[in-house]
């Protein structure tokens, strides 16, 4: 019984052969070979995989982690302008730290597979407005009915600490602050007096308890709080109120984080940016430089890259972009997976090609970054993924029409 | 003065287009305050020799080790080698990088709705009435917008401003040569026609259709395009019979010699007076120009259904559509655009954010160009705009995924020489070829790849950016903001 469970083990393996790989952690390995398991990476090395393995040929080709989206409305968000397919916030409402954008998680969305076919295997849900807008949570990439996400398990809270939360405040920053600071008296003082509060003993509080129970872990430090902020001195108040919260803070957006460089590096707080956007397009950004993440990156502060696409599909050429204003490489690479996943403490699962964790993996035809290349083969939890989108069907439809008109 | 009629267009039930009519401007006497011509290009200060660089000229050559002489703000030689210096030429070395002409905007605000955006800035949708072919975009047009000297840096040199998509008749574009001057006259791009805006579908009815008035559908939209043209043909023939009686009142009372000098008044006793013109109407004059194939009309319409709605209504009217905008449905009926001469200004990767735009495919560009149209990036975004060269390597990836290969020369000529046509200009600009102008951008590589950056560019044979060089800002909005040692 035990070899025949051994033979089924190694005849589910899967060995990708003489292929370069980018590890995610900004080191590169030729002619290596990365075997999986089920759902895990379970060697990476040189020379053949196992016997009995099915074998990939990965010559002349990449082999880099998938891509995560660490800010995302895949499956929350169909079509932006009919409200009838967004779940992803509660408008025009601050203080909602209990509502979970997963909630609404749709895995059948058509703009999943259209991520998915440029890399990005997995997504953190993002809730999309508020000074506290919600709670995100993980998910894989596969379109499937069973990758709905774990929604005991958040991976983060969300919030707007800029104009966007000031707006929902009353109109002014310190608004927004006010009743930042009065929430997370309320949680902390909810989290030692959840039986008064059930009693219906409780003092006057600002926010449900359901509400306050979201915040929990946060304080706990147990998940970040990733806050929206694009003026350096939005960004310093958030990187002290972290410290002074001990909370675990990442900052979204960080146009002009260049200018506050070591005060995030000493509070190791990451900045989550999208190059392409660095410009002076609101009174928060006065400050952009397209050179904003190799200025982060040279003051040693923790760089992830995201993308501002509805479908997500840029993450990779955002990268690119990075690098052409200067960004090493290697962590370019590294901010569209091993980063996020760092910022989002899901690193020990994520983010990197290791024995162990998830077999996230995209198999590239030329550099992964470059616009010309072409993701050849993407495994989710070590499952290959259908590369055909709903645009892929409507080109085959009429490719075949303007053929027939014009042979 | 002499003035020759114009005959009636032929109208409903015509089954072919007619060419574009060719009449004398119907208009001259009665000339709208139209801006004053644009000041000729400043003569170039040095003939300029760029070498060391493989030349794109968009014109179907390629010189893998060439150079491109610049005399005059003219393109004066384009081959291979290093070339030789004119007198006194400043030579720029392209360090193996790559030289293209100057990349072309279909679709731009910048200007209309400047960085950074405020409620302030807000002056690219005039939203009082679906029918305001009146206003011109070249009227809110800020210069000193640091959206307009950033797309510099993307190796963008001749952008067309176009007023919003609000109105079913937005208004007048302009199209802006991007040399640095303080006011849109001055940055009119020279002999440039002008483009008028019309917008299809959602953005129209939403928003008339929110204050509960035509058009709040589909269906009003089309007919308010109608009706408004129908106005316009009406306009002019009270405009033709005007200047018909004016003609006969002359004629009356022209003095001959030897014959008796003509009545000063009429039988009854009252003076004979030339007969008055009717009031004046800028924007069914501009609608007049439509007809008369003077303006070209940029069309934004997403979907196929709507494109041939739009394409029926101009033939009715006997008038082109120079191209549709937006358009991501272009490859539904990219046969009928092809033959109909119709280009396609589109992204490559915008699609669902709203309904109209659902069947947006990355292919569209690569499919257009399959069926032998006129395919163009476009940004509609002062973000976008930086980086056509990259819209374009992407849109030509997506192709090569179905088969659709396409050479380099011809990807550029999607963010070039095609836009050129859509804004008329094609015989001067867009390409890199002897006796045009001197827009060129001179790349650190492939221009196609995510890696590259424009180094230089130069607007009529004048360098205008210098990637490497420490510069003060061209708008003045971004003086003192960013240490201009510290600009990247």
């Amino acid at each position: 019984m035990n070899a025949a469970l051994v033979v089924s083990v190694v005849l589910s393996a899967l060995s990708i052969e003489h292929v370069r790989v980018e590890l995610g952690d900004g080191r590169v390995l030729e002619d290596a070979t990365v075997v999986i398991d089920g759902e895990r990476i379970v060697s990476v090395g040189t020379g053949a995989g196992p016997a009995g393995a099915t074998r990939i040929d990965g010559t002349g080709k990449t082999l880099t982690p998938g891509f995560i989206d660490v800010a995302s409305p895949l499956g929350i968000k169909e079509v932006d302008q009919e409200p009838s397919t967004v779940d992803e916030s509660l408008g025009g409402v601050a203080m909602v730290p209990g509502f979970r954008a997963a909630d609404g998680f749709n895995p059948l969305s058509m703009r999943i597979p259209v991520a998915r076919e440029e890399g990005v295997t997995s997504a953190v849900l993002a809730p999309g407005s508020g000074v506290l807008a919600g709670l995100g949570h993980w998910v894989p990439l596969t379109g499937a009915m069973n990758s709905m996400p774990d929604l005991k398990k958040p991976v983060a809270m969300f919030g707007d600490v800029g104009s966007g939360g000031a707006s929902l405040s009353g109109g002014a920053r310190g608004g927004l602050w006010l009743k930042l600071r009065e929430v997370v008296a309320d949680a902390r003082w909810y989290s030692k007096n959840k039986a008064a509060v059930e009693q219906n003993r409780s003092r006057v509080l600002s926010l449900s308890a359901l509400h306050l129970e979201a915040l929990l872990p946060v304080l706990e430090g147990k998940v970040p709080l990733v806050l929206a902020a694009n003026r350096a001195s939005d960004i310093l108040e958030a990187v002290r109120f972290g410290q002074a919260e001990k909370i675990r803070v990442v900052i979204a957006g960080g146009s002009e984080a260049w200018l506050v460089a070591a005060e995030l590096k000493k509070a190791q707080v990451p900045v989550v940016l999208v190059p392409s956007n660095q410009v002076p397009g609101s009174f928060e950004q006065l400050r952009a430089r397209d050179d904003l993440a190799t200025k982060l990156g040279e003051a040693g502060v923790s760089v992830v890259i995201a993308c501002n696409d509805f479908s997500r599909r840029r993450l990779r050429q955002e990268a690119g972009i990075a690098v052409s204003y200067g960004f090493a490489r290697g962590k370019a690479l590294s901010a569209i997976t091993l980063e996020p996943a760092r910022a989002l403490g899901l690193e020990k699962e994520l983010g990197s090609i290791e024995v162990g964790k998830r077999a996230d993996l995209v198999l590239w035809k030329g550099d992964p970054l470059e616009l010309s290349s072409v993701a050849e083969k993407v495994f989710i939890g070590g499952v290959e993924q259908v590369l055909a989108t709903r645009q892929t069907r409507l080109v085959e439809r009429y490719l075949e029409r303007v053929k027939a008109v014009r042979p | 003065m002499f003035l020759r009629l114009v005959p009636l267009l032929v109208l409903a039930g015509c089954a072919t287009t007619p060419a574009a009519p060719k009449n004398p401007r119907l208009m001259t006497v009665n000339e709208p305050p139209r801006a004053a011509e644009a000041p000729p290009s400043k003569p170039a200060h040095a003939p300029t020799l760029i070498r060391n660089g493989t030349v794109l000229t968009a014109a179907g050559q390629v010189f893998v080790n060439g150079h491109v002489v610049l005399i005059d703000g003219r393109i004066a030689e384009v081959g291979e080698g290093a070339g030789s210096p004119p007198a006194g030429a400043l030579i720029i070395d392209a360090k193996g990088g790559f030289i293209t002409p100057g990349l072309i905007d279909t679709h731009s605000h910048v200007g209309v709705y400047a960085w950074p955006g405020t409620i302030g800035s807000e002056d690219g949708n005039e939203m009082t009435n679906p029918i305001t072919a009146h206003v011109r975009s070249e009227s809110a047009f800020w210069p000193q917008d640091p959206a307009i000297w950033h797309a510099l840096s993307g190796g963008v040199t001749t952008i067309q401003i176009l007023p919003g998509s609000g109105n079913v008749i937005g208004g007048r574009s302009f199209v802006a040569h991007l040399k640095p001057e303080g006011s849109a006259r001055a940055m009119r791009y020279p002999g440039a026609p002008e483009g008028l805006k019309m917008a299809c579908g959602e953005n129209p009815k939403r928003y008339y259709g929110g204050l509960r008035r035509e058009p709040m559908s589909r269906m009003g939209v089309v007919a308010t395009l109608r009706s408004s043209l129908q106005r316009a043909l009406e306009y002019r023939r009270g405009q033709q019979k005007w200047q018909r009686d004016l003609e006969l009142w002359r004629a009356k009372h022209t003095a001959e010699e030897g014959k008796a000098p003509p009545p000063t008044a009429k039988p009854d006793g009252s003076p004979d007076d030339p007969p008055e013109g009717p009031a004046r109407d800028f924007g069914l004059e501009t609608l007049v120009e439509v007809l008369e194939g003077k303006l070209l009309v940029h069309h934004h319409c997403y979907r196929a259904d709507e494109m041939h709605q739009v394409l029926d209504v101009a033939r009715e009217y006997g008038y082109q559509v120079r191209s549709f905008h937006h358009a991501v449905e272009a490859y539904k009926l990219a046969d009928r655009l092809a033959a109909e001469n119709v280009s396609v200004s589109t992204w490559v990767d915008w699609w669902g954010f709203k309904m109209e735009s659902l069947d947006g495919v990355p292919q569209n560009v690569a499919l257009v160009q399959r069926a032998g149209g006129r395919p163009i990036l476009h940004s509609d975004s002062a973000v976008e705009m930086r980086r056509l060269n990259q819209e374009a390597a992407k849109a030509r990836a997506a192709g090569r995924r179905f088969g659709l290969e396409a050479s380099d020369d011809q990807v550029l000529r999607w963010v070039t020489a095609n836009p050129a046509w859509a804004l008329g200009i094609e015989a001067d600009v867009g390409t890199l070829e002897k006796g045009k102008r001197a827009d060129v951008v001179v790349w650190n590589g492939n221009p196609f790849s995510v890696y590259s950056l424009a180094q230089q560019v130069l607007v009529d044979g004048s360098v205008v950016y210098d990637r490497a060089a420490h510069r003060v800002p061209i708008s003045d909005f971004e003086l003192g903001l960013v240490d201009e040692k510290e600009l990247p």
